[in-house]
């Protein structure tokens, strides 16, 4: 008697489970496929700043104009480390074109970035997006172009993939060893890192956005030989560095690079597309305005885009034509967003 | 035969012995090799030594660079480190709790209020322990909400002078804010990172700013104390990079140019801080001292010396020892090949200056070669000698044992240097004394008649046999003589005679040809009486015949007459021929033919006869068939092939077939006349002439005839020549 007064009451349940259960599967998996999204847009960075959010400089300092050190250049131009061996030799061959001394300094970001704060260059390259802080009024950025930075492993790691969420867990030290390869059981990952530009959005942080997303162990070196040196140097090391480096500083160990979900760097389509997620961004900068603004600087600046087009196929360089036609978005001549 | 020094001089001499040489071949083995591997070790030693240190120095010179570089790296990082960790320090310091307590009690008044110092670290600094574990900032100074500076730490105690640090842009606060920034302040680089401290509404509340200079302190503080010999130093960015900062300023001062001190330091360098937070490259150079690097070379190079030094003179010793231990072999097996020179080839041997062991080894070998070349060449002349002598013994027994007169003689004294038994037996013992004056009578020198001219070549050697007979004037009996040049045992050429007596054989062949004589004169009697009796038959025919005249018996008559006329002729030329056997047959036809132009009135004007039978002779029983044949031809065409008086040629041929048929001759007679009628058949005519042809060819000669019709008449006779039969 109980029992069958159980089953009828059960049976009267069933359509309120029925509900229950469709629910619970409506509200749920959009719950969970939304905090994957959101977790993953939480912990990569800004791909680019706004180019309207400028650094407010004082006026005495807007007064100013620009000065070399060498005072008998026409031009003194500094070029990030990553561009300096591609592009000095073409500065150079314009310099003679058009019979111009141009001074070409080796830098970084923050050294073009300091040049032009100190108004002592005519062009600064950049291999990041520009800051807040490098939006000094005056200065006009525009994109050359991007390259693809490449997850780069020991020769004898056997991985050859990684999903997106896998390198951040690499990095980020949610997964510590090299679990279902060839390597030692116990080889433990070994992140290494160039936390550089830390204030610039773009490279680095597309993986993660800043440095408290790395893990503890994260290994941090400082110049991009040592970041080849450290890697070649640990079966268990994972870096990161653009392909033309990787191949440049080939004389400091071998590395090789990874894929991400399937897609490979050295593919400028993957990188268009975005399905190969981690990129940098080169640029130029360059003074516009009364008492700034030079010719000669502009010319060049033209002439570096012209050439952009045709940068030889090892530097893995994608010009600004190409994101153009894929969507990329752009203000004047700099990179402002990636395609929707 | 040679002495000994002889063949030393000779050995020496092909050797080309100097002063130099011969004085070295004096000095023992062992002093000489002690004092060569003495010396080649020293060179060796001294080239080592050279080798080893440079290439020591270079290994060690590049070891030393790989090992700057990597502690070059690991120095950077640890300068890239405590530059970063100043922004670390500060998130720490605004983290505290004391530090948003003191600012929360603080509350700074007016603008123009004076900063305040502190020598020690205030209240919202971390404490002294803490800091010294994390980075130890020149100045630590505390900014209001306004960006203003209120209060500073200074370690030195010092007053700030800058005036970016009193009172920082917006610009350089918001560079230094998450990151150290780097920067340059009055020419010194600065270290610069700044940390806010919002209240829960997110409302600054105050700032923290670190700075310190990048000065020798700093690098001490940030790499340590180096090891003796290392140095470290930041490098402006430039081609010729000079010195900014170095850990040891009395060494390496501000302003130093990197490149001039490649002579003295192994150097490199690589940029520091490159995480774009720095407004000037800097790049740290690490250098090691080459003296330092030299220092530890040497005291490597010194242990491997100082093994040389032992295995060196080890080396020589035991070299030494063992080259004493074979210089005594040698001397033993000296001692034994002048043993064996002595007694065994029987050689005087003298003893060899001291010197060289193995110089003398050589010496006493080169002369134990001559010694045995020379034994041999004394064995083996011995050995001819013999052999010689034994062929001479037994040349003169074979020579004594013959029946003839057999003599040596020289052939310039003409000195009897042998005779034979034989000889002894009809000339006496005349051995010793002179040929010309003992063998023949009557010379009162050398014989006209002797040969020895005829024995000898041009050029004095021996020419062979020649062989003459003669009728000796000692004893009048006739000898075959053969006599030839030879060599003597003493080796003289001497004329060998060997002398056969043919008296006897000679008074033979006198008969033989007497009786020859005789039979070949009667034989051409018999020849000329048979040609006679057949003239006189001819003429007897011939008579008969002119009886008939006019008759056509008479025909018959000196058919047979030019018949027998043929025959007779064949005899006639028998006998006045050399030979009585055989005949010219082209001598035999030309003659048969004119008498045959005689008989039948023909004049060789109008028929021309060619006679083609050169060097052909034939035996009586062939001639005298062949001639009646060619009677019988030349006849029937001179009759009938050229009837009122036509011209015409009769050919006669005779050839010897015997190499390319199986018949030996071949005889062809022919005219260009009239021809034989066609359907005469010579074997069944009734001409008696032609009758005659055939039966003599197929009978007599065993040949064949054959008629020809081509332009004339052509008879082609084959046969073989009979062989002569004995009648006996």
């Amino acid at each position: 008697m109980a029992e069958r007064s159980f089953i009828k009451a059960f049976k009267g349940l069933l359509p309120i489970l029925r509900i229950a259960k469709i629910t619970l599967i409506c509200l749920v998996v959009p719950l969970l496929f939304a905090s994957s999204v959101i977790s993953g847009k939480n912990v990569r960075g800004p791909a680019f700043s706004g180019p309207d959010n400028l650094m407010e400089m004082p006026a005495d300092w807007q007064e100013r104009t620009v000065k070399h050190e060498s005072a008998d250049a026409d031009l003194v131009v500094t070029l990030d480390g990553q561009m300096y061996h591609a592009w000095e030799p073409i500065i150079q061959k314009y310099a003679k074109e058009n019979s111009l001394k141009i001074v070409v300094n080796n830098g970084t970001c923050g050294v073009a970035a300091g040049g032009l704060t100190q108004k002592s260059i005519d062009m600064g390259v950049f291999c990041c997006p520009p800051d807040r802080t490098d939006r000094l009024p005056g200065v006009r950025f525009h994109t050359l172009g991007i390259a693809a930075i490449a997850l780069i492993i020991h020769p004898d790691n056997p991985h050859d993939n990684v999903t997106l969420e896998q390198a951040r867990q690499l990095f980020g030290g949610a997964q510590r060893n090299w679990s279902g390869t060839t390597l030692k059981k116990e080889t433990l990952v070994l992140p290494v890192g160039r936390l550089h530009c830390k204030l610039r959005p773009g490279h680095w942080r597309l993986l993660l956005d800043n440095k408290e997303l790395f893990s503890p162990d994260l290994f941090e070196v400082g110049a991009m030989p040592d970041m080849i040196a450290k890697v070649a140097a640990n079966p268990g090391a994972i870096g990161y560095e653009t392909l033309w480096m990787m191949r440049y500083y080939e004389d400091r160990g071998r590395t090789r690079f990874l894929k991400i979900n399937g897609y490979s760097p050295d593919d400028p389509a993957n990188v268009v597309s975005l399905k190969y997620p981690l990129y940098r961004v080169y640029s130029y900068a360059v003074w516009e305005g009364r008492n700034l603004e030079k010719p000669h600087a502009r010319k060049l600046g033209e002439y570096l885009m012209q050439q952009a087009e045709q940068l030889e196929a090892k530097y893995s360089f994608i010009p600004a034509s190409a994101l153009r036609k894929a969507g990329w978005k752009f203000r004047g001549n700099e990179l402002t967003g990636e395609p929707e | 035969m040679n002495t000994l020094h002889d063949r030393n001089s000779k050995a020496d001499t092909a050797t080309g012995t100097t002063p130099v040489r011969e004085f070295l071949n004096r000095v023992p083995l062992t002093l000489k090799m002690v004092l060569i591997t003495t010396l080649l070790g020293i060179c060796l030693w001294a080239v080592m030594e050279y080798i080893q240190s440079a290439r020591l120095k270079k290994i060690f010179y590049v070891q030393m660079f790989d090992k700057i570089s990597e502690q070059s790296m690991e120095w950077r990082i640890s300068l890239d480190q405590y530059i970063r960790f100043h922004h670390e320090t500060a998130e720490i310091i605004v983290s505290q709790k004391a530090f948003s307590d003191y600012v929360n009690s603080r509350r700074w008044s007016s603008a123009d209020e004076e900063v305040r110092y502190y020598a020690q670290p205030p209240a919202w600094l971390l404490r002294p322990s803490i800091l010294r574990s994390l980075v130890r900032p020149r100045y630590a100074t505390l900014l209001d909400a306004d960006g203003r500076v209120r209060e500073i730490y200074s370690r030195h105690d010092d007053r700030i002078s800058a005036s970016e640090l009193l009172h920082p842009s917006a610009l350089w606060l918001s560079k230094s804010r998450e990151q150290s920034f780097v920067t340059k302040i009055d020419n010194l680089h600065y270290v610069i990172t700044s940390e806010p401290l919002y209240d829960p509404h997110g409302k600054l509340q105050a700032t923290v700013m670190l700075a310190s200079p990048i000065d020798e302190e700093f690098l001490v503080s940030a790499i340590g104390i180096l090891q003796p010999g290392y140095l470290m130093a930041l490098v402006d960015h430039k081609e010729d990079p000079t010195v900014l900062i170095s850990n040891n300023h009395s060494v390496l001062p501000p302003g130093t140019h990197i490149h001039d001190l490649g002579d003295r330091f192994l150097v490199t360098g690589q940029d520091t801080y490159n995480y774009g937070a720095a407004e000037y490259m800097i790049n740290l150079v690490s250098l090691i001292s080459r003296t330092e690097a030299d220092k530890l070379t040497d005291s490597v190079i010194s242990t491997g010396r100082y093994q040389r030094n032992i295995i060196a003179p080890a080396f020589i010793l035991t070299f030494a020892a063992i080259m004493v231990y074979i210089t005594r072999r040698i001397s033993r097996l000296n001692k034994r090949m002048s043993d064996f020179s002595r007694q065994t080839l029987g050689m005087k041997t003298e003893e060899l200056p001291k010197g060289d062991k193995l110089y003398l080894l050589e010496k006493r070998f080169e002369r134990l070669k001559g010694e045995v070349a020379e034994a041999r060449e004394i064995i083996k002349k011995q050995a001819e000698e013999k052999t010689v002598k034994e062929s001479h013994e037994r040349l003169l027994t074979v020579l004594n044992g013959l029946e003839a007169i057999v003599y040596v003689a020289d052939m310039q004294t003409h000195e009897l240097l042998f005779a034979n038994n034989y000889t002894q037996k009809i000339f006496g013992d005349i051995e010793g004394r002179i040929c010309w004056q003992t063998i023949q009578s009557g010379q009162s020198g050398p014989c006209d008649f002797c040969s020895n001219e005829k024995l000898l070549t041009p050029a004095g050697e021996p020419s062979g046999v020649y062989t003459w007979e003669f009728q000796n004037t000692f004893n009048g009996r006739w000898y075959y003589i053969q006599d030839r040049a030879i060599k003597w045992i003493d080796g003289r050429i001497v004329r060998m005679e060997i002398a056969t007596d043919m008296t006897e054989r000679k008074q033979s062949e006198n008969q033989v040809k007497e009786s020859l004589y005789e039979k070949e004169v009667l034989l051409k009697e018999i020849h000329h009486r048979v040609k006679n009796n057949m003239q006189v038959i001819s003429s007897l025919l011939n008579i008969q015949s002119g009886k008939l005249k006019g008759r056509p018996e008479a025909e018959v008559f000196n058919e047979s007459r030019n018949r027998i006329t043929a025959m007779a002729l064949v005899h006639e030329k028998l006998y006045s021929s050399d030979s009585l056997a055989r005949i010219d047959l082209s001598d035999y036809i030309k003659s048969l033919v004119n008498s045959l132009f005689a008989f039948y009135g023909k004049s060789p004007r109008n028929i021309s006869v060619t006679v083609h039978a050169d060097s052909i002779f034939l035996g009586i029983d062939t001639a005298i068939p062949c001639g009646l044949i060619i009677n019988e031809l030349v006849s029937n065409s001179m009759k009938y092939a050229f009837p009122d008086d036509r011209n015409g040629e009769i050919s006669i041929r005779m050839e010897d077939i015997s190499s390319t048929a199986r018949w030996d001759y071949e005889l062809t007679v022919s005219d260009n006349g009239t021809g034989i009628p066609e359907d005469m058949d010579i074997r069944e005519t009734a001409s008696l002439g032609l009758q005659l042809v055939t039966n003599l060819t197929e009978h007599q000669l065993q040949g064949t005839v054959e008629l020809l019709r081509n332009s004339g008449t052509e008879f082609r006779i084959h046969f073989i020549e009979p062989k002569y039969k004995n009648r006996a």
